[in-house]
């Protein structure tokens, strides 16, 4: 009897330490799990939201709702290099949905990782999306974890550009790579979400 | 000792049902984030063919009829074209597949084809020649449980 009931108490103190240590365990896991989660749905997120912003305006490269402003779509990129473009279009806005026949500048330009203090991250860079108009200019910056944005260029013979690139009128195609990563990480393991487009430059100059 | 071995048997079920949940939650991160690549590679391809003349015949000259088209059995590489190189027109993409090697893991295979449509009944295919030609992108992984699958329409209208 009293062999048993000491096996019962050593049994149950074994039992507890176990439970003890999954349930340890488990909420490891739990926050691991709510973190990386959270984490890949607002990296996600974002790089959807950045896609579709920069699909939206790449789309209208070389666009002027008064063709005769522009009439050669061809040199609607002023400038490119690895991680930036410079390019003409023409921004819709209220009074204007298809635009306003103004042609409008717009740059996009990253920031240095260092630069960027804000995130515990060490390689994300912010994203400047200038847009001047003749009578204004505004900057966005967009923090979202990017850690990639590169471009490369090709020519109408889909042949790769080498930068730096002196004939911005040569770029007939463009492929676009971002990487966004989250700004915290767990232990160090950053989420990331990728995304990579090929797009043309110049969407009036060959199609027919 | 009977409540105890109850007590984990309990807790063995709430591990298993968490983990089960958490095992779902990962997946679905994991898809989307194929998705995301998937609808990007699907969205090159549709640009990429955009930017071609609309048939072989429009490469250097304008149809101005019909039948001067590519015959609807005949959508695809002419002689001697292949990818990426030679594609020159829209309809060079018809039953072409390839595979593309993510850098971030996983393999796409895309898979495309081409037929002549009307406009007044895009989703149907027609055996003879029209203005308006529909591409269809289809992307898959071995990874992703769905298929992205896009659609655009290419219609002749520069020259008309």
């Amino acid at each position: 009897m009293g062999n048993i009931t000491l096996i019962d108490i050593v049994g149950s103190y074994i039992i507890a330490a176990l439970l003890f240590i999954i349930m340890l365990k488990m909420d490891g896991n739990l926050s691991y799990a709510n973190f990386t989660a959270i984490n890949d749905l607002t990296v996600q997120t974002n790089i959807v939201t950045a896609a579709r912003i920069i699909e939206e305006d790449f789309r209208k490269i070389g666009y002027c709702e008064v063709p005769n402003n522009f009439p050669d779509p061809s040199k609607g990129i002023v400038a490119a290099s690895q991680h930036s473009i410079t390019f003409i279009t023409d921004i819709p806005d209220a009074t204007h949905p298809y635009g306003d026949g103004i042609l409008d500048t717009i740059s996009y330009t990253v920031g240095t990782a260092a630069a960027l203090t804000q995130t515990k991250n060490p390689n994300d860079f912010v994203l400047y999306r200038k847009v001047s108009s003749p009578s204004s200019s505004k900057t966005t910056n967009f923090s979202i974890g990017l850690t990639r944005f590169d471009f490369t260029f090709y020519d109408a013979q889909e042949d790769s550009l080498s930068f730096p690139i002196t004939v911005p009128s040569a770029i007939y195609e463009m492929r676009l790579t971002m990487l966004l990563q989250s700004p915290f990480a767990y232990d160090t393991t950053y989420s990331y979400s990728y995304w990579r487009q090929m797009r043309l430059a110049s969407r009036n100059l060959k199609a027919r | 000792m009977l409540l105890s071995v109850g007590a984990l048997t309990l807790l063995m079920t709430v591990l298993l049902s968490f983990y089960r949940g958490s095992d779902y939650t990962q997946q679905a991160i994991v898809q989307t984030k194929l998705g995301i690549t998937a609808v990007s590679l699907a969205t090159s391809v549709i640009e990429d063919a955009s930017g071609q003349a609309f048939d072989q015949n429009t490469v250097t000259a304008a149809d101005t009829a019909l039948s001067q088209l590519t015959a609807a059995n005949k959508l695809g590489f002419e002689t001697g074209e292949s990818y990426p190189d030679s594609i020159n027109d829209f309809d060079d993409y018809n039953n072409l597949t390839y595979s593309v090697s993510d850098t971030m893991g996983g393999t796409f295979t895309v898979k495309c084809s081409v037929c002549y449509v009307s406009a007044t009944a895009p989703d149907v295919a027609l055996s003879t020649q029209s203005w308006h030609k529909k591409l269809t992108v289809t992307v898959t992984a071995p990874q992703m449980r769905d298929t992205v699958k896009a659609n655009y329409i290419f219609s002749y209208w520069y020259f008309r």
